[in-house]
C-alpha cells in the first residue's frame, strides 16, 4: 500500500462552482489525507481544459491526468453531465474514473450520469458533518480503495 | 203512431170484446125470452088438449060402461038402458042414442022412449059411427051440423062389442058450443089464437083476435100444434108473427140500447181519461210555462219533475259549454302566441290575431297547409325537409296519442324576415291545432352564449394551461430554490462547525453558545428544505397509470414496519385485491405515508389494529387506511393534510409533517380525493379513490390545480 502511494499519483481534480463547498470539500479532504494534490476547476469548460490541456491549462505541468474527477451537475458554462460526455467521448479521458458529487437530489440527473458514463454517483449531505464524512470516504475510496483502469496509452 | 191514436185503439181494444160479449149475452138473454114463451104456448096448447081429452074420455067411459050394459043385448030391456041413458044424459048434459049397426036411432034420450026415430044422418068427413063400427074401438067424429039442434055438434061413438063384433052403437051427441066455452075460458095472452080443430081440419071451438088470418099473419115458429089423444081433433095455438117478435124486438132494442149506451159510456170515459192523460204527457213534451201547476197524476208529476231537473241540469251544462266555448274562442284569438286550427285535409279553418300580426299572413293568403308551406319554407329542400319532419312528427303523435314533438323551423314572414319557431301541436279529434313558439330572440341569445360559452371555455382552457404551467414553474421555481438553499445552508452550518472545530481556541464562551445554535437552525431549516424538497418530489414527473396493487404494496410496507420494530405487537388486516388505476411510484409513497402514519400513532396501543380494506367515497368505490391509534379532533381534519401543519407535539410524534400532505398531493395528482375521519383515542380511518381509467388527461389537468376541489373536500368533510 504504501509502496502504491509513493509510486502512483493520488491527484483529484474537484469540479464545483460553489465556493463555500470547495473549501468544504478541500477542507474534508484535507483532513482525511489521502489526496497529494487537488486541483479545483470552477466550470465545466474550465475542467475540460484542465484535462486536456487546453485553453489556460495549455501546457500544464505534467499534463497528466488526476486519479478522479469530482465533478458536480450544476456548473456554470458547461453543465457536469456535458462535461462527462465530453470527457467519455475522448479517447484519452474514456476511462478515466469520474465520481459525480452532488447538490441535486433529481432521479433523472443520477440515472443520466450513469447513463452518461459516471463511475460513481454521490449526493452531497445538507448537514456538514455527514458531507465532511462523506467526501472524506470519497477521497478515501477512489484514492487509495480503488483499483484505476491505469494509464490509457 | 200519434199517442191520441194509441189511446184510441187502446179504449176500443178494451171496450170491443165488453161489447161482443154483452151482445152475445143480450142474444142468449132474447133466445131464452123466445124459448121460454114457446114453451108456455106449447104447455098451453097441451093443457088445453089434455083438458079436451079429460072430457072426451070420461064420455067414452061412461059410454063404454053403458055399452057394456047387458041392458042393450035385449030389445025388451032397452027402456031400462034408456033409463040408465037418460042418468048419462043428466050427468054429462049430452043425449045419448042408441043404434043398430044399420044405423037406424033405437032410442034417443032428447026423445021420450018409443018414439020413431030417423037414421042417423049421414056425416060428411068422418063420422063418429062408422069409424067405431069399423074399428070396434071408441071414435069420435068430425063436426057435423044438427038437423034437429040447428047448431053445429060432435058424436062420440061407442060400440057394443059382443063377440067382438060390434052389435050395436052408442053415441052422444053435444054441441061444439060448449068446446067454445070451455076454450073462452082458457087464459090466453091478448093476440093469441087458440082454436081446436076436428080431424078434416074443421073448427070445433076459436079464440083469437079478430081479422087473424093464420096463413098471412101466423110463421111456422109461431104455430104450436098438440093432437088429441082421445080423437083425431087436435088443438093450434097461434102466436101471430107481430106478437111472436114484439117482446124479442123490445128485449132486443132494450139490450142493444143498453149496450150502445154503455158502450158509449165507456168509450166517452175512456176517451175523456185518455185526452187527459195524452195532455199530461204531451205537456211532458213542451216547456212548461212558468207557474204552471204541476201535473196532478203523480207518476207524471215525478216524471215531470225530473224532466225538469234534467233541463235545468242540460241548462247550466250548456251554459257552461257556451261559456267554455266562448273562453276558448276568446282564448285562440287573444292568445299571445300565433295559433292555426288546421282540418284533416290540410285546409285552414282558423288563425288567431297574432298569427297573422307575427308572420302577416292573413287567412286568405294560406288557406291550406300545402299554401302555408310553400309561403313559409320558400325554399324547396328546406321545405321539404319540413314537411318530411312535420309528417313524421304528426304520424308519432297520432300512433301516440301524445301531442306532436316540438321542433324547430325557420318560418319567412310575409315581409321578408325569418323567424325561428318552436312549432308544435294537438290533435283536437278532427281537426289539429297548432301551436307556433317563437324562439328567435331565444335562439339567438341561446347561440350568442353558445358563442361567448365557447369563447370561455377556451379562455378558460388557456388560461388553465397558463395557470398550470405558471404553477409548474412555481413548483419548480419552489424546487430550484429550495435546492439552491441547501448549499448556503451547507456553508453557513458547515463553517459554524469549521469555525468551532478550527478555531476554538479563539472563541469565547459566548460565541460557542451562538455558532451551536447556528448550527442548529441550519440543521432545522435542512430538515424543512428536505421536506419541502419530499413534497415536490413526490408528484414530479409524468403520471405513468397503470394497475396498481394495493394490497400488497400495503402489505410489502406493513411488514417491513414491523420488521422494523420486531418489539411492536401490530394486528395488520389488509383486504386482497385492491387495485387502482395509478402512477405505482406515487401510491407507493402515497400508501408508505398513511401507513407509516397509522404505524407511528398506534405506537401506544398495546392491542394496535391497522386494517386496509375495501370502502365507498361519494359513491364511488375507495380504499381506506385505518387504525385504532391516536385519532384527531374532526374539527382540525382539514390541517391533517396542510404541509407542516401537525396536531401532536414533536415529542409525543416525531415527524415534520408533511406525509399527508404529500399524500394529498399525490391523490390529487390523480385526479381523485382523500377524506379524514377521526376522533380523539379512536382512531383514524384515511380513505382515497381515484377516477376509473379514461378520466386521466382531465384529472391530470384538474387535479394540479383545482382549489375548488379542496373546498368541495372540505365540505364533504364537514358534512
Amino acid at each position: 500500500m504504501q509502496k502504491w502511494r509513493n509510486t502512483v499519483a493520488r491527484n483529484i481534480l474537484l469540479v464545483e462552482d460553489n465556493p463555500q463547498d470547495e473549501m468544504l470539500i478541500l477542507r474534508a479532504l484535507k483532513k482525511s489525507n489521502v489526496a497529494n494534490k487537488v486541483d479545483v476547476a470552477r466550470d465545466g469548460q474550465q475542467a475540460l481544459d484542465y484535462l486536456f490541456c487546453e485553453g489556460e491549462f495549455a501546457g500544464r505541468a505534467g499534463g497528466e491526468m488526476p486519479t478522479v474527477v469530482l465533478l458536480d451537475i450544476g456548473l456554470p458554462r458547461l453543465s457536469g453531465l456535458e462535461v462527462l460526455a465530453r470527457l467519455r467521448a475522448d479517447a484519452r479521458t474514456r476511462l478515466l474514473p469520474v465520481a459525480i458529487l452532488t447538490s441535486s437530489d433529481d432521479d433523472r440527473d443520477r440515472l443520466k450520469s450513469y447513463e452518461s458514463g459516471a463511475n460513481s454517483f454521490v449526493r452531497k449531505p445538507l448537514d456538514f458533518t455527514e458531507f465532511a464524512e462523506t467526501v472524506a470516504r470519497l477521497g478515501v475510496y477512489w484514492l487509495a480503495t480503488n483499483e484505476p483502469p491505469g494509464k490509457a496509452t | 203512431m200519434s199517442l191520441h191514436s194509441f189511446l184510441t185503439r187502446l179504449i176500443w181494444l178494451c171496450v170491443l170484446p165488453l161489447v161482443l160479449l154483452a151482445g152475445w149475452l143480450a142474444l142468449a138473454d132474447v133466445r131464452d125470452t123466445q124459448s121460454d114463451r114457446d114453451r108456455e104456448a106449447a104447455n098451453l096448447a097441451k093443457n088445453f088438449a089434455t083438458e079436451i081429452d079429460q072430457h072426451l074420455s070420461a064420455r067414452i067411459g061412461a059410454l063404454n060402461m053403458l055399452a057394456q050394459s047387458p041392458l042393450a043385448d035385449e030389445p025388451k030391456r032397452w027402456p031400462d038402458m034408456y033409463r040408465e041413458a037418460q042418468g048419462f044424459h043428466g050427468s054429462f048434459g049430452s043425449h045419448v042414442i042408441l043404434a043398430d049397426p044399420a044405423l037406424h036411432m033405437l032410442f034417443n034420450t032428447r026423445a021420450p022412449f018409443g018414439t020413431a026415430l030417423p037414421m042417423l044422418p049421414p056425416s060428411k068427413g068422418r063420422a063418429a059411427a062408422p069409424s067405431a063400427l069399423e074399428t070396434g074401438k071408441p071414435s069420435v067424429g068430425d063436426i057435423v051440423f044438427g038437423p034437429l039442434a040447428k047448431e053445429p055438434l060432435v058424436a062420440i061413438a061407442v060400440p057394443g062389442l059382443r063377440d067382438n063384433k060390434a052389435a050395436f052403437l052408442l053415441l052422444t051427441i053435444f054441441e061444439t058450443r060448449r068446446f067454445q066455452d070451455r076454450l073462452d075460458q082458457v087464459a090466453l095472452p091478448a093476440a093469441w089464437a087458440l082454436t081446436l080443430l076436428d080431424g078434416s081440419g074443421q073448427v070445433i071451438a076459436h079464440r083469437g083476435p079478430p081479422g087473424l088470418d093464420s096463413a098471412r099473419d101466423v110463421d111456422a115458429s109461431g104455430r104450436f100444434v098438440v093432437k088429441s089423444t082421445a080423437s083425431p081433433w087436435s088443438v093450434v095455438l097461434e102466436i101471430p108473427r107481430e106478437a111472436y117478435r114484439a117482446p124479442l124486438i123490445t128485449a132486443a132494442t132494450a139490450l142493444a140500447a143498453a149496450i150502445l149506451a154503455a158502450t158509449l159510456m165507456g168509450v166517452f170515459g175512456g176517451l175523456l181519461a185518455s185526452r187527459r192523460l195524452g195532455r199530461a204527457l204531451v205537456a211532458l213534451t213542451e216547456t212548461p210555462a212558468p207557474g204552471a201547476p204541476p201535473p196532478d197524476i203523480g207518476e207524471i208529476a215525478t216524471a215531470r219533475q225530473l224532466l225538469d231537473e234534467a233541463a235545468k241540469r242540460r241548462e247550466i251544462a250548456e251554459a257552461t259549454l257556451r261559456e267554455s266555448e266562448q273562453r276558448f274562442r276568446r282564448l285562440f284569438h287573444d292568445a299571445p302566441l300565433p295559433l292555426g286550427i288546421v282540418n284533416k285535409d290540410g285546409a285552414h279553418l282558423a288563425i288567431n290575431a297574432r298569427f297573422q300580426q307575427v308572420f302577416g299572413y292573413s287567412l286568405a293568403e294560406v288557406p291550406t297547409l300545402a299554401e302555408w308551406w310553400r309561403l313559409a319554407y320558400p325554399d324547396p329542400a328546406y321545405r321539404a325537409w319540413v314537411q318530411e319532419n312535420w309528417s313524421a312528427a304528426v304520424g308519432n303523435a297520432a300512433r301516440s296519442g301524445t301531442e306532436v314533438e316540438p321542433l324547430e323551423y325557420r318560418v319567412r314572414c310575409k315581409d321578408g324576415s325569418e323567424r325561428t319557431m318552436l312549432i308544435s301541436g294537438i290533435n283536437l279529434g278532427e281537426d289539429f291545432l297548432g301551436t307556433f313558439f317563437d324562439v328567435t330572440e331565444r335562439r339567438k341569445a341561446e347561440d350568442e352564449i353558445r358563442r361567448l360559452n365557447a369563447d370561455l371555455e377556451l379562455r378558460v382552457t388557456e388560461r388553465t394551461a397558463e395557470l398550470q404551467s405558471a404553477n409548474l414553474e412555481l413548483e419548480d421555481l419552489a424546487y430550484a430554490l429550495t435546492h439552491n438553499m441547501r448549499a448556503p445552508l451547507r456553508a453557513i452550518g458547515g463553517f459554524s462547525q469549521v469555525l468551532m472545530e478550527d478555531h476554538a481556541r479563539g472563541l469565547g464562551a459566548g460565541a460557542k453558545t451562538c455558532l451551536d445554535q447556528i448550527v442548529a437552525a441550519s440543521a432545522d431549516m435542512g430538515r424543512l428544505l428536505d421536506g419541502i424538497l419530499a413534497l415536490l418530489r413526490c408528484t414530479r414527473g409524468e403520471l405513468h397509470r397503470a394497475r396498481v396493487d394495493i394490497s400488497a404494496l400495503a402489505q410489502r410496507r406493513l411488514d417491513r414496519l414491523a420488521e422494523a420494530e420486531p418489539e411492536r405487537t401490530v394486528a395488520r388486516q389488509v383486504a386482497p385485491g385492491l387495485c387502482v388505476m395509478g402512477d405505482a411510484a406515487m401510491l407507493e409513497v402515497a400508501v408508505t405515508h398513511l401507513l407509516d402514519n397509522a404505524w407511528k400513532f398506534t405506537r401506544n396501543r398495546p392491542d394496535a389494529l391497522i386494517r386496509v380494506s375495501a370502502g365507498e367515497l361519494g359513491g364511488k368505490p375507495a380504499i381506506c387506511v385505518s387504525d385504532n391509534g391516536n385519532g384527531f379532533d374532526p374539527a382540525h381534519a382539514e390541517r391533517l393534510f396542510q404541509p407542516f401543519q401537525r396536531l401532536h407535539r414533536q415529542d409525543e410524534f416525531a415527524g415534520l409533517g408533511v406525509g399527508l400532505a404529500s399524500v394529498r398531493r399525490i391523490i390529487r395528482r390523480h385526479g381523485g380525493t382523500i377524506v379524514a375521519r377521526g376522533e380523539p383515542g379512536k382512531g383514524a380511518s384515511f380513505c382515497f379513490s381515484l377516477p376509473e381509467e379514461g378520466a386521466e388527461s382531465e384529472a391530470d389537468t384538474v387535479g394540479r390545480a383545482s382549489a375548488r376541489q379542496e373546498h368541495a373536500e372540505m365540505e364533504e368533510h364537514r358534512g
